[in-house]
């Protein structure tokens, strides 16, 4: 009778025999899941029956067409270049689950038929569920909610939000903010924004697990140690969404061709320069069709306004389609026309008067200036500006012509303020001559006063407006998407095989049912271990065994270990002693054996380090950057234990962006040790070497000791041995197979390792059978003890940590051959002989013989050689400063940067240069974009001439033109300066100085 | 665009067998067009989907020969006598009613078009797989010969003796079947009359009507007609007759043909001879369906011979046990097993002999042989055993050279049985 049933697109295909399909069970696949070969094929020859040719449609006949026509086989017939999704049954029970190619059709006769078929596919698995999915795509969104104050210092010990509601505070369940050094404060003044959400990482192993269909248990999951567990968010300032970006930005066009006659102006005094601006908005009437949108509908088409809807930064371009024509009053005019101003485009921003107003205050933004010229000369045009040319001397009737005009800006918006794209003819006024006009068309004042002859600017039908967010980071306030916080290239098979490596599970599938997993530890895998199985009278004798001494040993070094980070503590630890932060190395004696065996997880260590002043011991992660500033850095997942609110002696602020400080006298602490005055547990594989903070009291209980020691010690023993024989098993003894249970046969009691091509059609065939004999382990018993700082002080051989004063923790940072006193001074590793007496000072790499003295907020950049400071706060010193000093602001020694053309650019390199301009005529010069430079860019201009000049400022690449003055001032473009004066302007939030 | 059939499968436009070639010659007058193609897209009625052949023309003429026999064949399968029903009983795997529609392809490489059911055609099929020698000269007459038409037409079934003096053996208490073939050529039957005769003369008359259920233009038809099915009760048959019982075992023959409502003979006259050999072994009724796609019956009455054979599996165990007392100690026992049989796979197989036979009995039993659906009919309970004929030869016996002889056949049961698994 045959049991096996082949299921081929939902048809039960007829077979010639059973199909023999050996399995092995080993305790590796319930070690290491992700390891587990689920890979398998099956040649099988199918009998060419009615009904398997029917669903194979007739293919034997090569004058029958196959009748398929879709993407995906039997749409609606058997299509053999694609697969077929086939399952396969014996007694019942799925056992093979996958796709079924059709080889090789063999007509042995008109009337005998064979069907070569090969089918392909995993056994039902978790890792084949999860597949190539990233922790990106793990759906997270029942925990989003808003990045505010209130609801950061709840999730500390007070509730969190879970599918929109306030659930209490429950560890082990969503997220919560704790402490963290990012260096992005000083850590006195926190922002919300610089708390960062942790994830608690039941939950994320929850939802890996049950979103690709399974169901688990294990005690583990209700461990108090591990429900605090939390993984860090270290990918930088969270960002946006892609919906929320969408949300706040769009793109409109125009669906009409609009019309501005450039010739004319009201006047309202006398002299062309001096009129009324005539200011046409442009219309953007669709926001809806691709590429068109506005998914946040903050464009108002009616208006065509944007609004915006949160305060921030954002991008605008206009990009308009511009014709002229010109309409000379005597057609048979010839004439040229010289370059000439017309107008300019706008991107305006309006400030509503009132809170929730619909009238606005307008200042322009952003200028395109549009010129046009007809074959007259080579005027040079203006530098940002837009040309309309016409290539030839215009003869007569009407000429048209048509260019692209794209003005760009960014501006910082107030919520709810609007942005409007206008044409705006220029307070000169058109060469009116050059249209063919007489006297009798001229006013007196040289206005144009008749539309017989004139020129039509049009803005063409397809011109659009649109806004981007040059920023995507997510501002107080916003929603916090939390599917958007895990790293989006981590796999979540990488992030499941290092839970399961961390705490040495061991997985079994239920038996009843395939998606149901069942999780524990090593330790509580066999502490747990529930039937004693006798097989003595299954184990057959007539056949040869093996015994294989210590056979379940395989290297001689067992390393466990984080994966390195370069931030500056891993770095430093790593450099000082040869090996990551906590890891551990067990070496065997063993003359056999030199390879290394290695268990490494995705996430990095994170050194526990103190300040001089602050007794919040927390994470600080940060790296030094080339000044030697420590700086915000990228990191790799950190696995932390969230041990709670805890006091502080040394309050901190918490500060909102409305302005609003809270004094804090508590914090959320997360860390590898679950208390660090009182340590029980610590997320380290091993003790470190060393710790960066004053340890009186520590504690063994770590990832190897408690889930790791026993197992090791079991296996090194030299009475450890393998088994492997034939026994006679059955169908029942497969059902009822447990890895936990104990085997007893041959007088012993045996763990269960391997059960080799077990076939449930052969019932007439022993079966080889592997089990290990331990060495019974002793569990490991975590102990906690104090310490003075030794390097000798140890329990059950676990040497406790040391902490060496000479690794600072008042902030200062630097190497043996710099002589510091202050506070946060940061020492690059490279520096020689650097003398420094200040706060807040950076020194960075290669530099050489730098002296600072008395002085707070000095940033030394690397390659600075001979540099003293003295008495000035926030100096900036870079290499142009190489062999002066700094007194009291004064810069003694200094090489200026001069410029005798008309015009300057800087390209972002000088910071710090003081320019000069010596030149005799007034001048001009570009600032560099800022995307060219870096965080804390500066320079001072400074009229060097002895006679008052005028300096104009612009901006390279985008023509912007920087507003002056504090605040919002409308002063002129043009700026004089008198010898030593100095003043301000306000560019892209910050304040640019010009002396 | 034109196509036109020029010739249709065995049996004319009516019916034809399934498991011979189904041929159709169709031609068309567009032979000429780049990349032409003939289409014949087949469908059938219990089909959800249609089969779609595509063939190039004939070089030499410009026709297309189709056999759709490597589809229809899959289409039929058949009806044993499963359930023992001795009234009408519709034999709905066996038949299978048809449409194909030709048509064509042609264009150029790059937009071929097809032009579909431009001619079509309806056909019958029934399970029969004909031997090439009874049709290949005569191409019409083999599914005329077994549609049921006029006084000449045949039951499915080609034992040789079918006259009032030498008619299908049976026995008193034997099961049988006769199935027929409607084809729609004449017709439909209307009942079936059955003449039991003693001495000679005619002892009683069945008139026993065809369900209006059953009574369709084109199906398969199975009545059971042997004496055993006879002596059930006339009113639980619904036939009519003017004896009650209708049959006993003074009963020396009878026959069996199927009449139309007009009372004309649609088929032969079927004789049936209650001759029941005389035996001391246990006889076994073979029933397995013949190339007609109906099913026979014959007696094996002589000595059989029943065997198994077993696939057995061993492995050693330990020889000693503990002793079961308070204070166990190591015991040896004669029933401590060391070697152990886990695995017991047996075989049964069958070998029957039949009483003497005939040259044409035996030249008949071949398609027991050939057979791929033989059963042993349980005569009391009507209860089938599925088996195989495990022979791979077959001598045809004859007078000539064999004089007197007999039948012996070796059979396989088709499930196997299974022991205690220790």
């Amino acid at each position: 009778m045959i049991k096996t049933d082949i299921i081929l697109n939902g048809r039960f295909l007829e077979l010639i025999n059973d199909v023999s399909m050996p399995f092995t069970y080993q305790i590796a696949d319930v070690k290491d899941p992700s390891k587990k070969n689920t890979n398998f094929s099956k040649t099988i020859t199918l009998p060419g029956t009615r009904v398997n040719n029917e669903v194979f449609g007739w293919i034997w006949d090569t004058n029958v067409s196959i009748n398929s026509s879709g993407s995906v086989n039997f749409t609606p017939s058997f299509n053999p270049n694609k697969k077929a999704d086939v399952v396969i049954l014996y007694d019942g029970a799925e056992i093979f689950k996958g796709f079924m190619k059709l080889d090789r059709i063999k007509v042995l006769s008109d009337y005998k038929i064979e069907y070569d078929v090969t089918c392909f596919g995993k056994l039902k698995d978790l890792f084949l569920e999860i597949g190539e999915k990233t922790l990106g795509e793990l759906d997270l969104s029942k925990y989003n909610h808003n990045y505010t104050y209130d609801i950061l210092k709840a999730s500390w010990d007070n509730y969190i939000y879970k599918d929109g509601q306030v659930v209490p505070f429950n560890k082990g369940d969503g997220y919560v903010y704790p402490m963290v050094d990012y260096a992005m404060n000083n850590n006195f003044d926190w922002k919300v924004t610089h708390f960062y959400p942790c994830i608690y990482y039941k939950t994320i192993i929850n939802e890996i697990i049950t979103q690709a269909g399974f169901k688990y248990d294990g005690a583990i999951f209700n461990d108090n140690d591990f429900k605090s567990l939390v993984v860090n968010y270290g990918n930088g300032d969270l960002k946006l969404s892609t919906t929320q970006i969408d949300d706040r930005t769009f793109r409109a066009s125009s669906t009409a061709l609009q019309k501005y006659d450039v010739s004319f102006g009201a006047v309202i005094g006398t002299g062309g320069n001096n009129r009324t601006l005539q200011v046409n908005k442009i219309i953007f009437t669709d926001d809806t069709t691709s590429p068109n949108f506005d998914p946040g509908n903050n464009y108002d088409t009616i208006t065509s306004r944007y609004k915006a809807p949160f305060s921030g930064l954002f991008k605008f371009t206009a990009s308009v389609d511009f014709s002229a024509k010109h309409m000379p009053q005597n057609a048979s005019s010839t004439f040229t026309l010289a370059i000439q101003k017309i107008g300019d485009l706008i991107i305006r921003r309006g400030i509503p008067t009132s809170v929730g107003g619909t009238t606005y205050t307008y200042i322009d933004i952003n200028y395109l200036p549009v010129y046009v010229q007809a074959f007259n000369g080579n005027n040079q045009t203006p530098q940002n500006s837009l040309l309309m040319t016409f290539s030839t001397p215009i003869t007569s009737g009407t000429t048209s012509l048509s260019i692209n005009a794209s003005n760009i800006v960014n501006v910082n918006l107030a919520k709810d303020d609007i942005i409007e794209a206008t044409f705006s003819r220029t307070t000169g006024l058109v060469n009116a001559s050059v249209f063919g006009l007489t006297g009798a068309q001229r006013n007196v004042y040289g206005d144009l006063v008749t539309s017989d002859s004139h020129m039509i600017l049009n803005v063409e039908v397809g011109s659009n407006l649109k806004c981007e967010l040059p920023l995507t980071s997510l501002a107080e306030g916003d929603l916090v998407q939390m599917s958007n916080i895990l790293p989006p290239t981590i796999k979540q098979k990488d992030f499941l095989s290092s839970f399961f490596k961390l705490f040495n599970i061991y997985t079994e599938t239920d038996k009843d049912e395939l998606n149901y997993l069942h999780f524990e530890s090593r330790p509580d895998f066999y502490a747990t271990s529930g039937t004693i199985r006798n097989w003595d009278n299954k184990l057959d004798y007539s056949q040869n065994y093996e015994v294989i001494p210590m056979g379940d040993l395989d290297a001689r070094t067992y390393m466990f270990k984080f994966k390195d980070d370069g931030d500056f503590w891993n770095d430093f630890y790593k450099k000082k002693y040869g090996e990551t932060y906590g890891q551990k190395k067990f070496d065997i004696d063993n003359d056999w054996l030199n390879n290394t065996n290695l268990t490494e997880v995705i996430f990095s260590p994170t050194p526990l380090v103190d300040r001089v002043g602050d007794d919040k011991i927390i994470p600080r992660i940060f790296q030094l950057n080339n000044n030697g500033q420590a700086v915000p850095k990228i990191s790799n997942l950190r696995l932390w234990y969230y041990g709670g609110v805890k006091t502080t002696a040394n309050p901190y602020n918490i500060i909102t962006s409305s302005g609003t400080t809270y004094q804090e006298t508590t914090y959320a602490y997360a860390g590898h040790l679950d208390d660090v005055q009182n340590p029980t547990f610590d997320v380290n594989f091993y003790l470190p070497i060393e710790v960066f903070y004053t340890a009186t009291t520590y504690t063994n209980n770590n990832i190897f000791n408690k889930y790791y020691k026993q197992f090791i010690n079991e296996i090194t023993s030299k009475d450890s041995k393998i088994f492997k024989g034939q026994f006679h098993l059955n169908a029942l003894d497969i059902a009822l197979l447990n890895f936990r249970d104990l085997y007893y046969f041959h007088g012993d009691y045996w763990i269960l390792n391997k059960i080799y091509d077990y076939n449930p059609i052969e019932q007439n065939k022993t079966t080889t059978c592997e089990f290990l004999k331990l060495k019974g382990g002793v569990p490991f018993i975590p102990t906690s003890g104090t310490t003075n700082g030794g390097n000798d002080v140890k329990f059950d051989n676990d040497v406790w940590p040391t902490y060496n004063d000479s690794i600072p923790r008042d902030g200062n940072i630097y190497n043996s051959d710099a002589v510091v006193t202050g506070s946060d001074v940061v020492v690059s590793e490279s520096t020689q002989g650097a003398m420094i007496n200040g706060k807040l000072v950076s020194v960075g790499g290669n530099t050489q013989l730098v002296t600072i003295l008395s002085s707070s907020g000095t940033t030394v950049a690397g390659g600075v050689e001979r540099v003293t400071v003295i008495n000035s706060d926030n100096a900036i010193i870079d290499t142009t400063y190489t062999g002066k000093t700094v007194i009291n602001g004064t810069i003694y020694g200094q090489k200026n940067i001069i410029w005798t053309n008309t015009t300057y650019t800087f390209d972002g390199t000088e910071s710090g240069a003081l320019a000069l301009f010596e030149i005799s005529s007034d001048t001009a010069c570009y600032l560099p974009f800022p995307s060219q430079i870096q965080n804390g860019y500066s320079i001072e201009i400074k009229n060097a001439n002895g006679t008052a000049k005028q300096l104009t400022v612009m901006i390279q690449s985008d023509s912007v033109v920087p507003t002056y003055g504090p605040g919002d001032s409308t002063d002129p473009i043009e700026y004089k300066l008198n010898e030593g004066d100095a003043n301000f302007f306000t560019y892209y939030n910050e304040f640019w100085f010009i002396h | 665009m034109a196509i036109t059939i020029q010739q249709y499968p065995i049996g004319g436009q009516y019916i034809t067998m399934a498991h011979n070639p189904v041929e159709y010659v169709v031609s068309s007058n567009n032979t000429a067009q780049p990349n032409f193609k003939y289409i014949a897209d087949l469908s059938w009625t219990s089909g959800t989907t249609s089969v779609r052949y595509i063939q190039g023309a004939d070089p030499t003429n410009g026709r297309c020969r189709f056999d759709l026999s490597s589809v229809l064949r899959n289409v039929v399968t058949y009806d044993p006598p499963v359930d023992a029903l001795n009234d009408f009983y519709d034999c709905k795997n066996s038949y299978s009613t048809l449409t194909i529609k030709f048509g064509e392809q042609y264009g150029p490489t790059s937009a071929i078009t097809n032009y579909v059911n431009l001619q079509s055609d309806g056909m019958y099929i029934w399970n029969a797989c004909i031997p090439i020698n009874r049709w290949w000269n005569n191409q019409t007459t083999v599914p005329e010969l077994y549609s049921v038409k006029d006084y000449k037409s045949k039951f499915l079934t080609d034992y040789p003796f079918r006259v009032q003096d030498n008619g299908i053996k049976v026995c008193y208490n034997d099961r049988h079947f006769l199935y027929f073939l409607q084809s729609g050529i004449n017709d439909d039957v209307y009942q079936v009359k059955i003449e039991l005769y003693k001495s000679g003369s005619v002892w009683n008359t069945i008139y026993w009507d065809c369900p209006a259920a059953i009574n369709k233009t084109k199906n398969v038809v199975r009545i059971g007609v042997g004496p055993l099915n006879l002596q059930t009760s006339g009113t639980e048959l619904n036939y009519f007759s003017s004896q009650s019982p209708c049959i006993d075992e003074d009963v020396e023959y009878y026959s069996v043909v199927l009449l139309d409502d007009k009372a004309t003979e649609l088929t032969e006259t079927l004789f049936f001879s209650i001759n029941c050999e005389c035996t001391w072994e246990t006889p076994y009724r073979l029933c397995f369906l013949n190339s007609l796609g109906g099913y026979d019956f014959f007696n094996f009455n002589w000595n059989s011979k029943k065997s198994s054979s077993y696939e057995k599996s061993y492995f050693k165990r330990k020889a000693w046990s503990w002793s079961s007392d308070a204070s166990p100690t190591v015991s040896y026992r004669s029933n401590y097993r060391g070697k152990v049989q886990y695995s017991t796979i047996a075989t049964d197989r069958l070998q029957l002999t039949s009483g003497w036979i005939t040259e044409e009995e035996s030249a008949w039993l071949e398609e027991l042989i050939s057979s791929p659906d033989v059963y042993i009919l349980d005569n009391e309970t009507g209860q089938l055993t599925a088996v195989t004929v495990t022979d791979t030869q077959y001598d045809y016996k004859t007078l000539e050279y064999d004089q007197l002889f007999n039948l012996t056949v070796n059979l396989e049961f088709a499930h196997n049985r299974y022991r205690q698994s220790l």
